[in-house]
């Protein structure tokens, strides 16, 4: 059953009840219910009438008697219903116990009663108590009918609320939600309200208006708000809920008024995510001393932290995963290099990238020279390079070990901060890279990440060390030959030739690489004792010629063959079992034949560079003395220089010098080296 | 606050993976598969921290990669 209904029915039990037509009208009298309680057809209109005789109902505060025409009264009590406009109640109409002559004697001397003189006798007469009873019991109709319609309004409005908030949890579930919207919604429902906005923060103890909704459209978004200034400063120092009204006259109106806002009311509401506050929700009204709602208030707070946290968790989830893949790059791109260096450069220009550094260096151990220690640097003077490269060296490298691979800050003497970094990889410290930084706050959420890339430079350190290891013989191999070289240089140097040879000839018998390095080691072994060498050798093709080479009956292997081929070649008296062998033949072939090549080389490399500068020279459309200018501005030498080699004036080296430019298509001297060289051309 | 740019990131790789490239923004755009209007001030920042080298201007500027500066010394001698 609807609301007007309710009204309807209640209305029509009273007029029956107290015996009068009754009806409810609004402010301008049209009617919000059917008149009730007419006795005769005509009664409805005549009520009607009456009502148009009421003078001004707005001033009516409670349930009063009005003599719509002196003597023919009317009952009139306003129902309050809130925030909106009041409707009025009117019953009648009545006549008071003897006054019926005068009043109808008065109704026939004039105009405007002499439409009701005949209907006098239909109105009831009443006794001055009955009418007290009557204005009375009306009063209490009033009232019923205002709680109705209040208590109805309270539900409309809650309906409307929950609404709202089911409307805004799915927006936030289905990812549609922004707060613009949610103030919104908010606002629209809450008529006290001028305005609402919201103020997020942006350093420690400062808020930026972020949000704000009004109808006057204030100047009010971007404004700052520090801590304990102004109204909203004092909810960032006490964290709690504040309201204040009749503030016309507050000094701390002053930035308000200057943005177009004059607020009476207003109110504040802190905003936490997981205990820390994070953004100010605030509101007022500019027509009256208005009353804010503190629990809707609150659960808007709560809303909208929700919404902050779920913002707040996408960021992170979002930049993680921007790092992770970024991670992925930089070490594919690590694992890709071949050599340390290079994978040191990619830690220094990342680490700048990242931390946005002006400046970086990396101290590390060369892997070929232990005893010293090398820094690569970007944007660092190279005398505190010096000083700085020492104190890391001592930390770093000195005789106490590292422990942990944490990183840390470092302020330097010229209050320079940097924020060093070991690379590791299983307690090893290859290095550490150290970054300029501004401050402490902006690098730390990024320590995780340069961590991880710090390791993954120890990994790929790691990983090149193993590659470049010297295989355990080698190491050996390496000894013994240096001692060949103090001890009897002669022999060294044939050894050294022969394994020249090696490489060459064995391929082309179709060795493998392990027995063409078998051989190898076996020239250098063979000048030494057997004793000397034989627990130490670990190769097993290294292991079993020298076996084959001391203690084999015949030479039936190609790669012992080729050993006492070449251990000949160095002096060696040759094995008589090797005197017919074909394999000396074809060796003898082969090495006549390289010595043809290595005299033949030359001359084609000769001929392919003049085709190189002629190719060029085609390509660009250049002139023999262009081209020869061009030779020698590659060379570096400038415009005198390269007036004075060719024996020409510095005005004919710049006239080729532009012809040169236009045909290379670049505009400078440097553009035009780039271009050349890219274009894959050297200079001889 | 700071903020890690993947543009950045690619581009600085790419020339560590191919140091001895030289190229202008547009080949370079067209290498990554990006605008040249997205690589122009990634390339002008990267020229400033001296990682890249920019020779000429306008169009046909061309972009190289800068090696770090080297400097070594003696192990021993840090700990006198």
């Amino acid at each position: 059953m609807g609301l007007n209904k309710t009204f309807q029915n209640l209305q029509n039990g009273h007029a029956q009840l107290l015996d009068m037509m009754i009806l409810m009208v609004d402010e301008n009298r049209l009617p919000q219910t059917e008149v009730s309680y007419p006795k005769w057809p005509f009664e409805d209109a005549l009520f009607r009438q009456i009502i148009e005789l009421i003078p001004s109902p707005s001033k009516i505060k409670n349930a009063v008697f009005v003599d719509t025409i002196p003597g023919l009264k009317a009952l009139i009590t306003p129902v309050v219903t809130g925030s909106s406009k009041p409707f009025y109640l009117i019953g009648g109409v009545l006549v008071e116990e003897g006054t019926v002559e005068i009043v109808k004697k008065y109704l026939l001397e004039h105009p405007e009663g002499v439409h009701f003189v005949d209907h006098l006798e239909m109105f009831p007469i009443v006794s001055k108590e009955e009418k007290e009873e009557i204005l009375s019991a009306f009063q209490q109709f009033s009232e019923s009918i205002q709680s109705i319609y209040q208590s109805q309004q309270r539900v409309d409005v809650y309906q409307r609320k929950t609404a709202k908030t089911e409307w805004v949890a799915e927006q936030i579930s289905n990812e549609r939600l922004n707060l613009e919207l949610l103030l919104h919604q908010f606002k629209e429902l809450r008529a006290e309200l001028d305005f609402i906005g919201l103020a997020v923060q942006k350093e420690h103890e400062k808020y930026v208006i972020q949000h704000f909704l009004d109808s006057s459209h204030a100047a009010v978004k971007g404004k700052e708000i520090t801590l304990g200034e102004g109204f909203l400063g004092q909810v960032i120092v006490t964290e709690e809920y504040s309201y204040w009204t009749n503030i016309q006259e507050d000094p701390r109106l002053l930035p308000y008024k200057e943005c177009g806002l004059f607020p009476r009311s207003l109110f504040c509401q802190p905003i936490k995510i997981g205990g820390q506050m994070n953004a100010l929700l605030f509101g007022g009204s500019e027509k009256e001393e208005a009353q804010f709602d503190v629990t809707d208030i609150r659960h808007l707070a709560s809303l909208i932290g929700i919404f902050l946290n779920q913002q707040t968790l996408k960021d992170s989830l979002n930049n993680h995963l921007l790092q992770l893949s970024t991670l992925n790059e930089i070490f594919s791109a690590m694992t890709n290099v071949e050599n340390m260096k290079r994978v040191l450069y990619i830690l220094i220009d990342m680490g700048m990238n990242i931390l946005s550094g002006s400046f970086a260096c990396v101290l590390y151990k060369d892997m070929q020279e232990e005893s010293k220690l090398s820094i690569l640097s970007r944007g660092m003077k190279n005398e505190f390079l010096n000083h700085y490269g020492r104190d890391l060296g001592k930390r770093y490298f000195g005789r106490e070990n590292v422990e942990g691979a944490n990183g840390v800050f470092y302020q330097h003497e010229n209050g320079s901060l940097v924020y060093e970094m070991p690379i590791t990889f299983r307690n090893q410290v290859f290095g550490v890279l150290s970054i300029g930084v501004q401050n402490e706050e902006e690098v730390i959420p990024y320590i995780p990440f340069l961590s991880s890339i710090g390791i993954a430079g120890g990994i790929s350190i790691s990983l090149l060390e193993k590659e470049h290891a010297p295989q355990s013989d080698e190491k050996m191999i390496r000894v013994l030959t240096k001692l060949l070289e103090k001890q009897q240089p002669a022999k060294y140097e044939q050894s050294m030739q022969a394994i020249e040879l090696v490489g060459g000839f064995g391929q082309q018998m179709g060795l493998a690489a392990e027995q063409i390095h078998a051989i190898k080691n076996a020239i250098v072994l063979s000048s030494y004792e057997e004793e000397i060498w034989h627990d130490s050798i670990v190769e097993k093709e290294t292991k079993d010629l020298m076996e084959q080479y001391y203690r084999a009956d015949e030479v039936d292997h190609v790669a012992h063959k080729i050993l006492l081929i070449l251990l000949h070649h160095t002096g060696v008296k040759l094995d008589p079992r090797m005197k017919d062998d074909l394999l000396l033949h074809k060796f003898e072939e082969w090495e006549s034949r390289s010595h043809m090549v290595e005299m033949v080389i030359p001359l084609e490399e000769q001929v392919a560079a003049g085709l190189e500068e002629e190719e060029i020279k085609e390509k660009l459309n250049l002139s023999n003395r262009e081209m020869e200018v061009l030779a020698q501005v590659l060379n570096g030498l400038n415009n005198r220089d390269i007036a004075q080699s060719l024996f020409i004036s510095d005005h004919t080296v710049k006239n080729h010098m532009t012809n040169i430019l236009q045909k290379l298509g670049v505009t400078d001297r440097a553009q035009a080296i780039a271009k050349v060289y890219q274009m894959g051309y050297t200079p001889k | 606050m700071l903020q890690l740019n993947p543009l950045k990131v690619e581009c600085t790789l790419f020339f560590e993976e191919n140091p001895y490239t030289f190229e202008t923004a547009e080949g370079l755009a067209s290498r990554l598969g990006r605008k040249t209007t997205e690589l122009a001030m990634i390339l002008e920042h990267l020229v400033t921290v001296s990682i890249l080298e920019k020779i000429g201007d306008g169009e046909q500027a061309i972009y190289r990669y800068l090696q770090p500066d080297t400097f070594q010394f003696q192990r021993e001698a840090i700990w006198d």
